[in-house]
């Protein structure tokens, strides 16, 4: 799509300009007006066995069973600089232990501010396809270590940056504010490993959706997001898998397992109310794919928490399932069964429930943390998590603790 | 008990930002600024939810400089909002691309200064130190004495069930 080439090579333009006015701050200052911000974590974490990600199919999070400081540990820097009156750029960049810190360009985007309570960027910018999606790296800005995995999740590498036109309006009325967000884009070549393959994934035509509601205690927000045309790249299971429905007479099937082609929905619902004392938030979250192995994905968490002086001490219950599409398992099974050959597709029909077998989860978890706000910026978290694949049948607990800082 | 002298220091540290409040705040505006001006509508302006006044001009927010007293007093009364509540809310507003906070001055002598210049400011200061110059939209009681008794009751809480 034109749109993203453009998009990608004004990105590595305006990426060198931010940096280059990142070095040289003085000359910025003089003529621009630019601020800078920044966020980081120190955390680390440990599971007392870490059979759940060994043993089962699917691997619940990065911990192991000795003490891990790079999964959580990160540091971001924000630079915005203004223009003029109407015009910014604003850039990210975020170094993870996890990556060996190599810094990496997360946003950057052209913002232009009306005076009617519009907001559009131009760029490469954070999907915020669930509440804390667009700040998931500021680990500052909300009660947990890290927001529930069963919805907040990062296996899905195509789908937390995209290069994109985003439009962003808000307006009061009384005591709340509504705001609309919608956006357009997509995204190039984003390395991925699925079914253990490395491959390179695109998207395009992606959009979205928002909207919220607030007041001073109480945020609602709704989302919708498709992404019809998602390309997987070369996936050597699905290419195995394919061949062998075409040679057993289910071609029908097979096409629609063509991974160049998937086309993903994702709903979102999210409240949150704090009320100083006590807090609550809830999200549910649903993706459907409607031409693929991939099972549909229902996950929600519900937390609720209160504050005692600079403490607040939470409890969290999250739960993550995937559905099969039982489309596919249906009349191979069938036919299996009692028609004729069937002998032969039993071979064919043991391989599908395979995949859909490995492509289907089942879990939940609870998780007790307590966040202490100390000095101006700094908050410490301690958490313990107890993980259920219910699934495979087993399950194990987490602990971490994390310090969170914004500068 | 350890949790007891822990929380009693955690208090008393938090009673220590309060102590040192005056004996209340105006919200203030240029004089020659006349339209009435709600709690709401500066609380919406200072959280970045609007850039205008009611009438339609442009308004620039100042705070006072975090660390004095009226920067919390004026966060929790007006704004509605504890201080990490705030600092949260901006670290998600500032990393969200979506707005950044007020500035700021370090004395109300230089807030006084500035609005008495320009039509667009709004910002707050001392009860006792406002003048001609400027026009007061809003009294904020500073209630420094129930400020204070609110923290003990956390410690007291605290201890009973200790």
């Amino acid at each position: 799509m034109n749109l993203n080439r453009h998009i990608g090579s004004f990105r590595r333009v305006f990426a060198a300009f931010c940096a280059c006015s990142i070095f040289y701050p003085t000359i910025a200052s003089a003529e621009l007006d630019w601020q800078g911000n920044g966020f980081g974590t120190f955390g680390g974490g440990v599971l007392n066995d870490d059979s759940i990600n060994t043993q089962g199919a699917f691997r619940h999070n990065s911990f192991e069973e000795s003490f891990a400081f790079d999964i959580d540990t990160r540091l971001g820097y924000q630079a915005s600089l203004s223009l003029n009156d109407k015009f910014s750029i604003t850039a990210q960049l975020v170094v993870r232990a996890i990556d060996d810190f190599e810094p990496n360009l997360e946003w950057g985007y052209l913002t232009f501010h009306s005076d009617h309570g519009f907001l559009v960027n131009v760029g490469r910018q954070r999907r915020p396809s669930y509440a804390y999606s667009d700040y998931l790296d500021v680990g500052y800005a909300y009660p947990w270590i890290r927001p529930p995995l069963e919805v907040y999740s990062r296996d899905l590498s195509f789908f937390s940056e995209v290069d994109a036109i985003s439009v962003h309006y808000q307006r009061p009325f009384d005591e709340w504010t509504g705001s609309v967000q919608v956006y357009y884009g997509g995204t190039t070549d984003n390395a991925a490993e699925i079914a253990g393959d490395r491959t390179e994934t695109n998207t395009r035509d992606d959009a979205g959706l928002f909207l919220g509601l607030e007041n001073d205690h109480i945020n609602l927000r709704l989302g919708y997001q498709v992404l019809p045309n998602v390309d997987l790249g070369d996936v050597e299971f699905t290419n195995i898998l394919i061949r062998f429905l075409d040679n057993a007479g289910y071609s029908d099937i097979a096409q629609d397992l063509v991974p160049s082609s998937l086309y993903i929905e994702y709903y979102n619902f999210a409240i949150g109310v704090d009320k100083g004392d006590w807090l609550f938030n809830a999200e549910y979250t649903q993706t459907d794919y409607s031409r693929s192995l991939a099972a549909d994905e229902l996950s929600w968490y519900a937390m609720g928490g209160r504050r005692l002086g600079p403490f607040t001490l939470h409890y969290t219950y999250a739960d993550r399932e995937r559905v099969n599409n039982e489309k596919f398992t249906g009349p191979i099974r069938a036919d299996a069964e009692s028609g004729p050959g069937s002998a032969a597709l039993q071979g064919v029909a043991a391989l599908v429930e395979t995949a859909l077998v490995l492509s289907s989860l089942e879990q939940h978890s609870h998780t007790l943390g307590i966040r202490y706000d100390f000095d101006k910026a700094y908050s410490l978290k301690v958490e313990y998590q107890w993980v259920y694949d219910d699934r495979d049948n087993l399950s194990n607990q987490l602990f971490s603790f994390a310090i969170d800082f914004v500068f | 008990m350890n949790y007891k002298r822990f929380f009693a220091i955690a208090s008393i540290a938090f009673l220590g930002a309060h102590s040192a409040a005056g004996e209340g705040l105006v919200v203030i505006v240029h004089s020659e600024m006349h339209e009435p001006l709600s709690s709401q509508d500066i609380a919406r302006i200072f959280l970045g939810k609007s850039s205008q006044f009611p009438t339609g001009e442009k308004v620039e927010p100042l705070n006072i400089d975090p660390a004095d007293p009226n920067y919390t007093i004026f966060a929790r009364k007006v704004l509605r909002k504890s201080p990490s509540q705030l600092r949260a809310y901006w670290a998600r507003q500032v990393f969200t691309g979506r707005g950044t906070p007020p500035k700021s001055r370090k004395t109300d002598e230089e807030l006084l200064r500035l609005v008495a210049t320009g039509k667009q400011y709004l910002t707050y200061v001392d009860a006792e130190k406002t003048s001609e110059t400027v026009r007061v939209v809003l009294e904020v009681e500073t209630e420094a004495e129930v400020e204070v008794e609110e923290e003990l009751k956390i410690e007291i809480e605290v201890d009973v069930k200790t």
